[in-house]
């Protein structure tokens, strides 16, 4: 499979996609508004399993098929490939040696796989990948723990993959970021669309740090079945699924059961009974899934005990006696001002020096006059 | 028969000069009050009537026409009641007229004849020593609020059979009451920062606030002691100077909260609910009448519970906090109201109140987002400090208290004595007030203070304005401090006491290292 010649408007891109894998890949996109309408997410997926020829016929002989049909038999795949490089893209196909190879795994592997870098999406695919998604609504323990996985799975050098979605997907992402890390985005959507339009930005720092994934050609609009689809290809490329918090119906379940059928390891984070946030995550432990209570627990899953371990973040070599005593006080709960002030005697006054640590970056203030660690 | 008497109108917090005439002349009996009247004035007559009977005098039986000039001006209240009266009893030949034309009178009148108070007695009395008039004649327990004017005979009288015996020379002008002693109905002697358990470092920060004159918002869970320390406030900030004191007596007494006679002594600290409307912060009515910014002038506005009040309400305070006071416009007239107070709001960090209290929260961060928003905007922007007010330990409650009232004052008052020695001539008293040329000029950082100022940017998103806000607050600490020129540590204090910037904890960048050790 030979690329075709780049028109010189982005030399680097290169969308080495056959023509019938694009077609195919248009079908989808055109055939989105109407697998939507058509049944829920079991006939979705049947549907999405079967041959073009197959599904044209699903679609039935009427009248309403019929630009459809019409569109798949005149289909431009030199204005598909156009239309790909002008909106940044690169893309890969089934039969092409660059598609990752996790992706194979599924019933229904995406035809075509669009990345803002592919060389990225090839390197994470080249080695284990861990997926760390949950909900939307998350609570701020939630994110505080997804912030912590990501940024510590991405000092390990262990590439973090989730779905850019508010709450505890953009939580992960940010952390991956934070450490420098390498970070995937599987969207729902085209992926030059940024969705949700809230995490533009944070669409714009992966995009240039990462890579964002789609299997729907760009421009595509996002319909409620893409969601549970995209959710496949994130348990497909990594090895490793978590679930920080998930109420019983979230999208992040289906993740999990993925890469579950797919025989990937599947982990959660533990939640407290009382919030409903985490319902879903203890009910996967509960059915046998990894109990997962921080980076070096994933990281035991994916290399085996031990062999790799979070690099541990060393406290500044001249941080001061005091400052380290107000920080081991602080981290020991004595959360306060005041409380922390009594614990470490000696860090002169400690407002003063609770900001110094909090500028380290090694304490955050949180509402209502309290500080955490940042672990 | 004409008679005329000077009386004074209740205009906004002035008084304007109103002459009652009063013409009797032959016709059917009828008495009638014309001239932009209100209701309660128009029921003058049935005051005057039973009062002039019920005093001994007689009531003429003749055509009473009472007009109050100028026309165009809208008069409201009760205090015509007594002009009224002399007037007629003037007119019907029943006192004599001479001293009428150098003194004024006012006061409501009750139906045995005794004179009652009527509001806003200080602003006639100045509106009286302003027109060059020799003496007013009003009820005795105000005579000691309008003797806070110079310059001005004052008679106190209690009944309407006392006020002819003044005016007709039996009776001499009751000897102006003794120069009154400040007035402490308002200074609470029972709330003091010494009974404050824990709380050390709110305490400071409330400090702070008081030295530079600072708007603050606290936060923090239900029923930690919020309001408590809001209540304190104004025991620590300097004492009122004489024309304060006397422009807080009076708004108090145009709003009719003066109980007292003389000087008010402590600031006033007024505590709106939360349901209050935007008028009634910033002063409205038909005939506009101050509200909460204004009758907390010189002292403290406290809003509890910030995120329930009305968006409108919250928007009006803009003017008023901007620009130290609010022109309110009803109809074709205009009054306008001072409103230098402090701002306190307090809030709960989310919707159920216990954020930060370790798993006592059920708010999502959506939930925890939505209730920022609902503080945010131009009213956090004249807020400088965010003073985090935690639940305190049972090893807070067991410690001595951080310090009492007299001794915070001590501090407060150092402080605002050096602000007013660096900011002479500026027009602007406190630190709060710095515009950002006067922080270039004034707010001179230390090398470590500047670093620490950068790391901040980086780490905790500080924005243009919230550097303003941070350096304003800094100057304050330093001057604490006693210091001309503000150290790291004065700027790491402000930075504790910064506000949530937007996206602040959520992406940082990578760590600036430069301040490291203490």
């Amino acid at each position: 499979m030979t690329p075709p010649a780049c028109n010189g408007r982005k030399p680097q891109s290169r969308v080495g996609a056959c023509n019938d894998c694009l077609r195919r890949t248009w079908l989808v996109a055109a055939l989105a508004p109407w697998l939507q309408r058509v049944g829920g997410p079991p006939v979705v997926r049947a549907l999405l399993a079967l041959e073009d020829a197959e599904l044209l016929a699903a679609l039935g002989a009427g009248a309403k098929g019929a630009p459809i049909r019409a569109g798949h038999r005149a289909f431009d795949p030199a204005n598909a490939r156009e239309r790909c490089r002008a909106a940044g893209l690169e893309a890969a196909c089934r039969c092409d040696p660059a598609y990752p190879a996790g992706l194979r795994d599924l019933e229904a592997p995406p035809a075509v796989v669009h990345a803002t870098s592919f060389p990225v999406l090839t390197a994470v695919a080249a080695e284990p990948a861990v997926a760390v998604v949950g909900a939307r609504r998350a609570s701020t323990y939630g994110l505080e723990v997804a912030r912590a996985l990501g940024r510590d799975l991405a000092a390990a050098g262990v590439p973090v993959v989730s779905g850019l979605a508010l709450g505890v997907d953009g939580a992960a992402h940010q952390g991956a970021l934070h450490a420098g890390g390498i970070t995937v985005a599987v969207l729902a959507g085209g992926a030059d669309v940024p969705y949700p339009a809230s995490h533009a930005r944070l669409y714009r720092r992966i995009a240039g740090a990462g890579a964002v994934v789609s299997e729907l050609p760009p421009g595509t609009r996002a319909f409620p079945w893409c969601f549970p689809a995209r959710n496949r290809i994130i348990a497909a490329l990594a090895t490793l699924t978590v679930v920080v918090e998930a109420a019983p119906r979230s999208g992040a379940l289906v993740t999990a059961a993925v890469a579950r059928e797919l025989g990937r390891e599947v982990g959660g984070v533990p939640g407290q009974v009382t919030s409903g946030l985490a319902t879903g995550t203890n009910a996967l432990i509960a059915d046998g899934a990894h109990l997962v209570a921080g980076a070096q627990a994933a990281l035991d899953l994916v290399y085996g005990v031990g062999a790799r371990r979070v690099p541990a973040r060393p406290l500044p070599a001249d941080l001061d006696p005091a400052l380290r005593r107000l920080l081991e006080a602080v981290a020991a709960g004595h959360d306060t001002v005041a409380a922390a002030g009594r614990r470490a005697a000696g860090a002169g006054d400690a407002a003063v020096a609770l900001t110094r640590l909090e500028l380290l970056g090694l304490v955050r203030r949180t509402a209502g006059g309290r500080y955490v660690r940042v672990a | 028969m004409l008679a005329r008497v000077a009386a004074f109108a209740i205009d906004g917090l002035d008084s304007r000069p109103v002459t009652v005439e009063v013409d009797i002349r032959a016709g059917l009996p009828a008495f009638a009050v014309v001239g932009l009247a209100d209701k309660a004035v128009r029921e003058a007559r049935e005051r005057v009537r039973a009062a002039v009977l019920n005093s001994g005098f007689e009531f003429p039986q003749r055509r009473i026409t009472s007009n109050l000039a100028p026309a165009y001006l809208h008069k409201v209240g009760p205090g015509f009641d007594l002009a009224i009266a002399v007037g007629l009893l003037a007119a019907s030949g029943q006192v004599p007229v001479e001293m009428l034309e150098r003194w004024a009178v006012f006061g409501e009148l009750s139906l045995g004849g005794e004179l009652r108070a009527a509001r806003g007695t200080l602003s006639v009395a100045e509106g009286a020593r302003r027109l060059g008039i020799e003496g007013l004649v009003l009820p005795r327990e105000r005579a000691a609020e309008a003797a806070l004017v110079e310059g001005l005979r004052v008679a106190g009288v209690t009944t309407l059979r006392e006020v002819t015996e003044v005016l007709s020379g039996e009776r001499p002008a009751p000897a102006p009451p003794p120069a009154p002693a400040a007035d402490d109905a308002e200074g609470e002697p029972d709330v003091d920062l010494g009974d404050v358990r824990g709380h050390e470092e709110p305490i400071d920060a409330l400090v702070v606030a008081a030295a530079g004159g600072h708007h603050l918002l606290m936060e923090g869970p239900p029923g930690t002691g919020k309001t408590m320390l809001a209540r304190r406030l104004p025991g620590i900030l300097p004492p009122l100077d004489r024309t304060d004191a006397i422009e807080v007596t009076r708004i108090r007494s145009v709003a009719g909260l003066h109980a007292g006679s003389a000087l008010a002594a402590g600031r006033p600290f007024r505590a709106p609910h939360h349901s209050i409307s935007a008028s009634g912060l910033v002063g409205g009515g038909a005939v506009p009448a101050p509200g909460e910014a204004t009758l907390a002038h010189h002292g403290v506005l406290f809003l509890d519970e910030l995120s329930e009040f009305a968006r409108p309400a919250l928007e009006a305070l803009r003017q008023p906090l901007e620009d130290g006071h609010v022109i309110v416009v009803r109809g074709q007239h205009a009054s306008l109201f001072p409103t230098r107070f402090m701002l306190v709001a307090a809030t709960n960090p989310c919707a159920c109140g216990f954020l930060g209290e370790a798993g006592r929260c059920r708010c999502s961060e959506p939930d925890i987002a939505r209730h920022r928003r609902r503080l945010s905007g131009p009213l956090l922007d004249r807020i400088d400090l965010l003073i985090g007010v935690p639940r305190p330990s049972a090893d807070d409650l067991a410690a001595a208290p951080a310090t009492t009232t007299a001794r915070a004052r001590e501090r407060v008052l150092a402080a605002r004595e050096r602000q007013s020695r660096r900011l002479a001539g500026t027009g602007v008293g406190c630190n709060a007030r710095l515009t950002p040329a006067l922080v270039r000029r004034h707010v001179a950082l230390s090398a470590a203070a500047d670093a620490a100022l950068r790391d901040a940017h980086e780490r905790a998103h500080l924005s243009p304005r919230g550097r303003q806000r941070v350096l304003r607050v800094a100057r304050t600490v330093a001057d604490l401090a006693g210091a001309d020129r503000v150290g790291a540590e004065h700027v790491l204090r402000a930075l504790s006491l910064r506000q949530h910037e937007p996206g602040e904890g959520t992406d940082a960048p990578a760590a600036a290292t430069t301040v490291a050790a203490g």
